[in-house]
């Protein structure tokens, strides 16, 4: 004896379902860790061009001889750095004198990768500085160095265009 | 030929069974993963807005200078400070007014007459006695000058008395910084607490700048050059802000189980970077 039997169940839809369901929350959890390691991501290049900025111009300060700074005269700007670093991070120097005995050291650290364009992290930092001439009563020779402002200053405020 | 339709009873139960259980899974794994989703999306939020606060405090306090007068109150949970907003170079100055470079000025917004003030860096005169400082004084305008090479200036309006700041000591180039008076304070608004920013000078209502926060959210301890523990707003030269923030309140799910919520905090060590060097206190 045979028989032909047809048989309906519910197999196939169900495990659609299942795997919906499964692909949502998979989804979701794979989403949070994404959107989260964006933002450790940014948070870390804006840390990086923050350093940057910090780090470049104490090092420019400490050049100012062998960068011709002294010689430059009143109202002049000098690019005093251009580095690439790890990771994108770029770092400018401009050393301004803006007058007999001030000069002041702006440095921009920006990052190289960001979520977007606009958002692109870029830090910058400021000293004004104060020429100090001391004389060897001696030699009769002139001394000519930095000294930082009393107090000595620093800003970290974005330039205006 | 015998077709069958439909099931029998035994199989109709057990799938019954199976479904229910399936399903029961199913509901549970999904509000389960929701928990989970929201649990994380508060913790970055959190996490942000801790982030955010150690950007704020390192902003806006960091530049403040010891002993000058930049610290106006101090409180557990409140600050009275000079928020500074603008740095230029004179050109030329007289006792009306001091014009600044256009082409190098830096600052956050244009700056306002009235809501702004300056201070003004004096070389000091050894003959006179004077030492050099940072001289405050009033902008009462803002409007387009010339430098005296013909290039394109600024000139900040304000009142020079000769008795205090003699123009013998504005030099060349002296810098120039303007700032304006400001309170940061934690406050409660809609349910939740807020560090909120007000300009004393500017007026206007406080406004949030960073939060939610919890209730004891934002604390300030100030220590002097010695890193012992001070409130005298002229010895401070380093101070402690702690950051605490939590997620909002969890919904209840069914069958009465509240998913973790998450509350972190951040402490945020400020030496004013215009200060010597600073001990670590006792």
């Amino acid at each position: 004896m045979t028989s032909n039997r047809v048989e309906r169940g519910a197999a196939v839809p169900l495990a659609l379902f299942v795997l919906v369901v499964l692909g949502v929350l998979i989804g979701s959890t794979l989403w949070a860790a994404h959107v989260e390691s964006r933002a450790g991501h940014q948070a870390l290049q804006a840390l990086k061009a923050r350093l940057a900025a910090e780090l470049a111009w104490p090092d420019v300060v400490d050049r100012f001889d062998s960068l011709g700074v002294f010689a430059m005269v009143p109202g002049d700007s000098l690019v005093a750095g251009l580095w690439a670093g790890a990771g994108g991070v770029t770092t400018g120097v401009v050393v301004h004198r803006l007058g007999p005995e001030f000069f002041l050291v702006d440095s921009e650290g920006r990052a190289g990768v960001s979520l977007s364009r606009s958002a692109q992290p870029t830090f910058r930092s400021q000293v004004v500085a104060r020429l100090d001439s001391t004389v060897d009563s001696a030699t009769g020779r002139a001394t000519v160095s930095l000294r930082p402002l009393t107090a000595p200053f620093w800003s970290g405020l974005p330039r205006v265009d | 030929m015998l077709t069958r339709h439909g099931f029998t009873l035994v199989e109709a139960v057990v799938a019954a069974v199976l479904t229910v259980f399936v399903g029961a899974l199913l509901v549970s794994l999904l509000l389960r993963g929701q928990a989970v989703i929201a649990f994380e999306r508060g913790r970055m939020e959190v996490q942000r807005t801790l982030r955010s606060g150690a950007l704020f405090a390192s902003y806006e306090w960091s530049g403040l200078t010891p002993g000058s007068g930049d610290l106006m109150a101090l409180g557990r949970s409140r600050l009275q400070y000079r928020g500074f907003r603008g740095l230029a170079a004179s050109c030329t100055w007289r006792t009306d007014a001091i014009i600044v470079r256009y082409d190098l000025r830096y600052g956050v917004r244009a700056w306002v007459a009235g809501r702004d003030s300056l201070l003004v860096y004096a070389v000091g005169d050894s003959v006179a006695g004077t030492s050099p400082r940072w001289e405050p004084l009033p902008l009462t305008g803002v409007a387009a000058g010339v430098c005296p090479d013909g290039s394109p200036g600024l000139t900040l309006q304000t009142i020079i008395d000769p008795a205090r700041l003699p123009l013998r000591e504005v030099v060349p180039g002296t810098p120039v910084r303007l700032f304006e008076s400001m309170e940061s304070r934690l406050y409660k608004s809609q349910g939740d607490w807020w560090l909120g920013l007000r300009s004393l000078t500017g007026g206007g209502s406080i406004q949030p700048a960073l939060g939610p926060l919890t209730a004891n959210g934002f604390e300030l301890r100030f220590r002097d050059q010695a890193g012992v523990p001070t409130t005298d707003p002229a010895l401070v030269v380093a101070m402690t802000a702690t950051f605490r923030a939590s997620t909002p309140r969890p919904a209840v799910l069914p069958w009465g189980r509240r998913p973790a919520g998450s509350s972190d905090s951040l402490v945020v060590e400020l030496v004013s970077r215009n200060a010597g060097p600073v001990g670590r206190g006792p």
